[in-house]
């Protein structure tokens, strides 16, 4: 007789035990997966800096860049590029960058001729874009040579 | 003025940036024709050749035309004055004597001896044979001279000296090279012909390889009226040669002057800077390149081409290697390479030479070609203009515009002159004025001008195609003239002449009616608008466009052809000048004022804005220029130029009698002709007027001189207060080239002025009818003449009565300043004045000088308050270099030609000033001469931390631009090593009065360490250069690499070359001193790796800088002469990187 009674207690407790364990578990795959979504995020946000300074760098090596340098005759002094075609940053599954070139101002250089040569300054500015809207940027200071000659005065202008 | 203090330097050369062109050990081959018909005997003059009479005269000093001939061959004063003496070793001289016949009287390679007894073996005898004595002499060339004792280049002159016409002696010219050969049967009385045939034909020597002409020049002895000039110029002008009347020793000794001044012919030099088309903060892919060709003789040819600077460039970056019509080229696509086929983009002319393509060669075409006759209104294809001083007004350069007295020319050198400008011969219709042909190239030469870009809007459209009447370029040259030219097409818009180089005034050292007589011993070429020319854009948008709004000039100096800057108004432009829209302001020294002692202006004005009394205000800043008295050689001695007291131009009236007057002078006694009756006076020795061929022996006076020792004649007027001469008499008044200017008859200058005569002197030359029917004849009144530039130099000595001192005194004699002149007023005192050349103290907005005088000036900064300034008496050549505060002057840098290196800056924003000396490279001494050395190129300054803290670097390089070929400088060693030096100063605010042992000497070492260097003191460092060699062009710095472009002068030892040399490019890096590249590609950078480029050239242009935006910056040596790797530097690909972050 004793041993039937003994048999109806247990199993409400395993029962709740599985409820608790399966709460748990999903509490800990909920904590798990909300922890990969940061760690996804934050990745993307890295790679998006990372594209843009990929995209930075192969800015600067691409000859495109020379002819698309913002002239004073330029809206807004600056000029919006695309990444080209070949970058080798961009592409399916890799994201996107944009950037745009702005003229900042003329300047002597250190260790170069003050009446000869100026330096005319450039922001590069790069967006690296990744899928899901994550984005970082990069912004760069870049400089010409241009010559200088006796004779020409010219107004202050800005592009910021 | 003591006679014995003055001493015409005749030999002393005036040297200049040319002179390397001279031929250097040229001798050419000289056959004397002298004249000893019987006429000779007659002309006989009291002389002062106390040495002739006394050794061949019996003690008389009263010659006749073969003794006075003989004098100045032999000697006349002294046994070493004679030409002869002072030529012999110059010139490889023969002597054939002619009367009724001819005879060899001394053969080539003679020595002195040999040819002084052949010239006293001249009798007086016989007739004048002219075409005979020609043909016999210039046969004799061909029949000496072989390849064993001539050179191929030696040129080869016939010089006839006769006081006759001809009167016998037909001859036949049968033996020219070139087959079949021409036979030409020359009369007796057309010699020309003779000459003519020596000249036309290309070869009349013909065991010498090669082409070898004969050139005659003939001189006309005697005085004038007793011989006739009109066949001996007719000899000469057809014969290659010029005419000369000569006198006296010294009018022989310019003739032989301007034979062996004869100049190295060069097809092309380049020694301006490049212009490059103006885009927008980019440069346009254009380039505009002068050029020049000196000739041997005469004006020199120039041009201004178009080209394209670089191929093109194709994906990726790399260039195409298949455009090889620009500047540069690439065959790899990687590599530029200079281009000497570069096509000329107006043209499409591949040529090389200044004489082929570009603008020049579109002038000509317009012209009808060379050699062509011209249209029928020859004067109106070109659109050349000038102005009258203090006339408002363009005037058209057309003989019915501008006058005898406009240009400073009589008759048809007038003519002339305007012929010439236009691009035609020299010869010319004399009736008319018509010139016969165009002249081989219409275009002077810009030696050291730049030209200047001017654009108004898009000089292409969307197709590329240029634009026409949009951009234009402007260049200066020798031929005196501004041109303009449409970029578009090369076609010349207008020419403007400066009014100012017409008539003697303090502004020109030449005047344009000058031009044909070039070279001369004391100066190889005649410069007139010589200097830099920059465009002065105020650009209110910031786009470099002349817009419509804005406000633009052109800015260009005389450089070494005078005193002065002009501004001429290009803030519209449409293809023509108007007085409305193109005013002219000539800035110029003028007396009494600040700028009375402007130079020679070889160096541009820096102009922008500068802080002044805290604000910017728009300024040109320079020195006051180069003093050419002071660099010939015997300057080191105390030799000097005296100072005349009276402006060139001013007008006075000379007495006409009386000791050192014009009667004096002339050499007729205190009792001349000023107050004598003049009636013919028929030649007793002959019996009648009229000589054996019925011309009539004239003899009415000898030419009149007037010089006082201080001042040049430029111009002579006579006033007759009797005049009455006989019927069938005329009175010719003459200049010294026996060109008629005026005849009168009966009493037609009865108290009355003759023209002007713009000459050194006048002749009258009574032509009678041989009757005498005692008539009144004329009796001379007064004189005046018209002053010109100084006329001698003062040899050292103490000074006698009321005469200048004795010896140039720097800083009282010549009182150097750096001025800054305000923009808005120039040469006014409130605002500019155009058409009239002059200078404002008003217009001063501070200036730096050793001693501001007595009066106050607030504007003035001297030793007073800068103790330096005592210091600064040398002439100031060189550009002043600016430091900026961003676009913003706040600094000033410059050289001087005592070697010393100067700073003025403001330490309360512009309000007071203080100049410091930094350095003097001449062992602190101050002076002038050949051994010093000397500042003529800017300084490069450059903001710098070489040295551990924030300096301004001042690069810099001495040498003697004045001096290109000469290798006797820097002798006194006590000033120098006898070194030229490169090298930089860090001048950190404490620098003071550095000497050579305050810099590092890098020289002997790979390279320095600047930090440790200047821990130890030292202010910076310095190369010394290698013998004879200098820096004559500017330096650059350029990302960290200094560039130096030296020259080096190297004597040839072939007879036939001029002086040549070695340019030099050196590249170091601008802190260590140590080469910037492995030049030698050893492995290492060592001292050895410091010359980057050398090239053989005459010093070439400066360094040539290119920044396109395609590519990096490019500085090249500009040596177009033969494909060379182009570049200096190593050029950066992709935009530098400044710096870099995340954005937040």
């Amino acid at each position: 007789m004793r041993a039937s009674s003994r048999a109806g207690f247990s199993m409400p407790v395993v029962i709740l035990s599985l409820g608790v364990a399966a709460i748990s578990a999903a509490v800990l795959l909920d904590v798990v997966s909300f922890d990969f979504v940061l760690q996804g995020q934050e990745r993307r946000s890295r790679e998006a800096r990372q594209l843009a300074e990929g995209g930075l760098m192969e800015l600067l090596n691409d000859q495109r860049l020379q002819n698309q340098l913002p002239d004073l005759e330029d809206d807004n002094l600056a000029n919006r590029i695309t990444s080209p075609e070949q970058s080798m940053f961009t592409g399916e599954g890799r994201g996107d960058y944009e950037a745009e070139v702005r003229l900042l101002r003329l300047a002597p250089l250190l260790e170069s001729s003050q009446g000869r040569l100026q330096a005319i300054m450039y922001e590069l500015v790069v967006d690296g874009k990744k899928s899901g809207g994550h984005q970082a940027g990069v912004r760069a200071e870049i400089y010409k040579f241009a010559a200088r000659a006796s004779g020409l005065v010219q107004e202050g202008r800005h592009a910021r | 003025m003591a006679s014995s203090m003055i001493m015409m330097l005749l030999f002393a050369q005036y040297p200049d940036a040319a002179d390397h062109l001279r031929a250097r050990d040229l001798i050419p081959q000289v056959g004397l024709i002298l004249d000893r018909s019987c006429s000779m005997r007659s002309g006989t003059l009291s002389t002062e050749c106390d040495w002739y009479a006394a050794n061949h005269n019996g003690g008389s000093t009263s010659l006749n035309k073969s003794e006075q001939m003989k004098a100045a061959l032999v000697g006349c004063t002294t046994a070493e004055d004679g030409v002869l003496d002072r030529w012999h070793e110059r010139i490889n001289f023969s002597i054939y004597e002619f009367g009724s016949g001819t005879r060899r009287n001394v053969e080539f390679d003679s020595d002195l001896t040999a040819l002084e007894a052949g010239v006293m073996r001249v009798p007086t005898t016989g007739g004048t044979h002219m075409s005979r004595a020609l043909r016999d002499h210039g046969k004799y060339f061909d029949d000496y001279f072989d390849t064993t004792n001539t050179e191929v280049c030696k040129p080869n002159y016939l010089v006839f000296l006769s006081d006759g016409n001809p009167n016998g002696g037909d001859a036949t010219f049968d033996w020219e090279c070139t087959p079949p050969a021409e036979s030409r049967y020359v009369r007796r009385n057309e010699p020309w012909r003779g000459a003519d045939y020596m000249w036309s034909n290309p070869d009349l020597l013909c065991d010498v390889p090669g082409d070898q002409k004969i050139s005659t020049y003939a001189l006309g002895f005697g005085a004038p009226g007793s011989f006739n000039p009109t066949n001996l110029q007719r000899i000469a002008e057809d014969g290659g040669g010029e005419y000369f009347y000569a006198s006296d020793v010294q009018g022989l000794s310019r003739a032989f002057e301007s034979i062996i001044s004869a100049l190295q012919a060069r097809s092309a030099l380049f020694f301006a800077p490049i212009a490059i088309e103006s885009g927008s903060l980019f440069p346009d892919n254009y380039a505009y390149v002068t050029s020049f060709r000196p000739n041997q003789s005469g004006p020199w040819y120039g041009n201004v081409k178009k080209y394209c600077v670089l191929p093109r460039i194709k994906e990726g970056g790399v260039f195409d290697s298949s455009d090889d019509k620009c500047l540069l080229k690439s065959t790899d696509g990687i590599k530029l390479l200079t281009n000497p086929d570069a096509e000329d983009k107006w043209t499409g002319s591949t040529a090389l030479a200044a004489d082929a393509g570009g603008a020049g060669a579109i002038i000509l075409d317009e012209l009808g070609g060379p050699g062509a006759e011209p249209s029928a209104d020859p004067w109106s294809i070109r659109n050349i203009v000038t102005y009258r001083p203090g006339t408002a007004a363009y005037v058209p350069l057309h003989p019915d515009e501008w006058t005898e007295d406009d240009a400073f020319a009589n008759g048809c050198q007038r003519h002339r002159l305007i012929n010439s400008l236009h691009g035609y011969g020299y010869a010319a219709d004399c009736a008319t004025g018509r010139p016969e042909e165009v002249a081989p190239w219409p275009v002077g030469d810009p030696v050291h001008a730049n030209p200047v870009f001017l654009r108004y809007g898009k000089c292409d459209d969307d197709q590329g195609q240029p634009v026409e009447d949009t951009c234009y370029v402007a260049f200066t040259g020798n031929d005196g003239m501004l041109h303009i030219i449409d970029s578009a097409d090369g076609e010349e818009e207008v020419a403007l002449i400066p009014g100012e180089l017409w008539r003697p005034n303090t502004v020109p050292n030449s005047l344009m009616a000058d031009r044909f007589d070039q070279p001369g011993q004391a100066y190889s070429h005649r410069f007139y608008v010589d200097g830099r020319a920059q465009l002065v854009h105020v650009d209110k948008d910031s786009d470099f466009a002349i817009d419509p709004d804005e406000e633009a000039y052109l800015l260009f100096s005389l450089g070494r052809g005078g005193s002065a800057h002009y501004l001429l108004d290009v803030s519209r432009f449409d293809g023509d000048l108007s007085v409305q829209d193109n005013p002219i302001y000539p800035l110029a020294a003028e007396n009494g004022t600040i700028l009375s002692q402007l130079s020679d202006t070889i160096s541009p004005p820096w102009v922008g804005r500068f802080r002044l009394d805290e604000k910017p205000e728009l300024l040109a800043v320079f020195g006051t220029g180069h003093v050419p008295d002071l660099d010939f050689k015997e300057a080191s001695s105390g030799s000097r130029t005296l100072r005349p007291t009276e402006q060139p131009g001013t007008v006075v009236e000379v007495p006409c009698d009386g000791p050192g007057n014009l009667s004096d002078q002339s050499r007729m006694g205190i009792t001349g002709f000023c107050n004598a009756y003049h009636t013919p006076a028929c030649s007793a020795s002959v019996g009648d007027c009229y000589d054996g061929s019925g011309l009539p022996l004239d003899i009415s006076t000898v030419p009149l001189f007037y010089a006082d020792g201080h001042h040049s004649t430029r111009a002579m007027r006579l006033y007759f207060d009797v005049f009455s001469l006989e019927e069938g008499d005329v009175l010719q008044v003459e200049d010294s080239q026996g060109q008629i200017i005026g005849s009168y008859e009966g009493t037609a200058l009865a108290n009355s002025w003759t023209p002007w005569v713009y000459d050194e002197s006048v002749s009258l030359r009574l032509v009678t009818d041989g009757v005498d029917r005692e008539g009144e004849g004329f009796r001379i009144a007064r004189v005046e003449s018209l002053r010109g530039r100084h006329a001698s130099r003062e040899l050292p000595g103490e000074p006698e009565g009321e005469g200048p001192s004795p010896g140039f005194v720097l800083g009282l004699d010549h009182q150097p300043q750096v001025v800054a002149v305000r923009l808005d007023r120039w040469n006014g005192a409130s605002a500019p004045q155009a058409f009239q050349a002059g200078a404002a103290d008003e217009a001063i907005a501070v200036r730096f000088t050793a001693d501001c005088g007595s009066a106050a000036d607030p504007r003035c900064v001297d030793a007073s308050s800068s103790p330096d300034l005592e210091h600064m008496i040398c002439p100031i050549s060189s550009e002043v270099s600016v430091f900026l505060d961003g676009a913003i002057g706040v600094g000033l840098y410059w050289g001087d030609e005592c070697g010393q290196i100067w700073k003025a800056w403001s330490p309360d924003e512009g309000k007071a000033w203080r100049v410091r000396r930094l350095a003097n490279f001449n062992n602190d001494r101050l002076g002038y001469g050949w051994d010093f050395r000397k500042f003529f190129t800017r300084v490069d300054l450059v903001e710098s931390r070489c040295p551990g803290k924030e300096v301004v670097g001042v690069y810099f390089g001495t040498g003697d631009v004045q001096h290109p070929a000469n290798l006797n400088l820097l002798d006194d060693f006590s000033l120098n090593d006898g070194r030229d030096i490169v090298g930089v100063i860090w001048d950190d605010g404490e620098v003071d009065a550095l000497g050579v042992q305050d810099l590092v000497d890098a020289t002997s070492v790979d390279e320095i360490d600047p930090r440790e260097v200047y821990r130890q003191g030292k202010k910076g460092w310095m190369l010394r250069l290698e013998p004879y060699e200098r820096m004559i062009r500017d330096p650059l710095v350029a990302e960290g690499v200094a560039f130096f472009k030296t020259f080096t002068p190297i004597p040839s030892s072939a007879a036939c070359d001029s002086a040549s040399g070695i340019d030099r490019v050196y590249a170091v890096d601008n802190c260590s001193a140590g080469a910037a590249n492995d030049v030698n590609q050893d492995g290492t950078l060592d001292k050895e790796d410091r010359k980057k480029w050398e090239g053989e050239t005459e010093g070439g242009a400066g360094l040539f800088v290119y920044t396109p935006k395609e590519t990096g910056v490019i500085v090249s040596h500009g040596d177009l002469s033969r494909e060379q790797e182009a570049e200096l530097n190593i050029r950066r690909k992709r935009p530098g990187l400044f710096l870099w972050r995340e954005l937040e």
